[in-house]
């Protein structure tokens, strides 16, 4: 695995071409970028109270900057491990389109303007909280636990759930427990969904010495920590509701998505296959899409009724 | 992921001009919000 990773840093190492805008895009993962921005905007328009429409634009604008920052200085510390996986090494830097420094430029950069920009379009809570972000998913999760523990996405799912929280205190200027539950949502979906991705995926995660939970403890009790977290999960789903966030169409549409969630883990765990894993997978990504969605339409719904 | 890769010196000198005007463009739209916001709440 050493030498795989020092064939692939020696690749790596100049960009012998220079990059395209698009390639400098990619950096800041696009597609993590597009959910960061949607469940950002379901936690600014979830909140009470209101924002002018300019000020909220770009106060998403900079949440979705600083996801983006995080994600190029996640790419330049993990390029000698995504040289290696089949899933990543078409990346800029492994690709040997964008020099490592210019990522970590870039990214440093975007990460300081965007927590200017957010606090002074909101408050200093919403500032501080993307910077906590930033920080926690570039530093804790990326450098610390990441390679260190088979928990890695379990501590380091935080950062992704951060964004909802965001987005509120941006038009409140506060935490309360409605934020929390959207919190708790993204944070119990992250590992259920990443552990049904690395049992599709976990030659790559074993050959970049990743100890992802089916590496570190075999596929078997992955299935089964998934099950477990599908059941935490779906009533999880359901606590908007109870906070008397939404209405009961929400509440009927997280119940049987929910329910769904468990069915496929339930079916992983008893008939295992790639196939299995694979389609919990896609279903968990349209699972967590959907609940946002319904949590946004359940409000327009209640505005117009 | 785009693979265009340049034909000649002058294709990537090119490429890298657009790559730095466009970096160049992000910080100055950083600026040019950074200006707005302090309008927008300037004005209350």
């Amino acid at each position: 695995m050493t030498q795989q990773i020092i064939q692939a840093e020696t690749q790596l190492t100049v960009a012998e071409k220079p990059a395209t805008v698009g390639e400098f895009f990619q950096l800041m993962k696009p597609r993590v970028m597009s959910l960061v921005i949607f469940t950002g905007f379901a936690g600014m328009f979830l909140a009470p109270g209101s924002m002018h429409p300019l000020l909220a634009a770009i106060a998403l604008f900079a949440i979705a900057a600083g996801a983006g920052a995080s994600g190029a200085i996640n790419q330049w510390y993990d390029r000698d491990i995504d040289a290696v996986m089949s899933r990543t090494r078409g990346r800029p830097i492994p690709a040997g389109r964008v020099e490592p420094a210019e990522a970590l430029a870039l990214g440093i950069v975007i990460s300081f303007l965007s927590v200017l920009l957010l606090t002074m379009a909101s408050n200093l809570l919403a500032g501080g909280l993307l910077a906590f972000t930033i920080f926690f998913y570039a530093v804790i999760y990326t450098v610390w636990l990441k390679r260190s523990t088979a928990q890695n996405i379990v501590i380091g799912g935080a950062a992704g759930a951060l964004p909802p929280m965001v987005g509120w205190a941006a038009v409140t200027g506060s935490i309360s427990i409605e934020p929390i539950a959207l919190f708790a949502l993204i944070f119990v979906w992250t590992p259920p969904h990443f552990w049904a991705l690395a049992l599709v995926k976990n030659d790559d995660y074993r050959d970049a010495g990743v100890p992802m939970l089916p590496v570190v403890a075999g596929k078997a009790e992955t299935r089964k920590q998934i099950l477990i977290y599908a059941l935490v999960l779906a009533p999880t789903g359901l606590v908007p509701y109870a906070l008397a966030m939404t209405s009961i169409g929400y509440g009927i549409v997280a119940a049987v998505m929910g329910g769904y969630f468990v069915y496929l883990s339930f079916k992983l765990y008893r008939q295992p296959s790639d196939a299995a894993a694979w389609k919990l997978f896609k279903f968990s990504i349209f699972y967590l899409f959907l609940l946002f969605a319904a949590l946004i339409i359940d409000r327009v719904a209640s505005g117009l009724f | 992921m785009s693979q265009k890769d340049p034909k000649t010196g002058k294709e990537m000198q090119q490429m890298r001009r657009k790559r730095n005007l466009s970096v160049l463009g992000l910080i100055f739209g950083f600026a040019v919000l950074i200006y707005l916001v302090t309008i927008l709440r300037m004005e209350g």
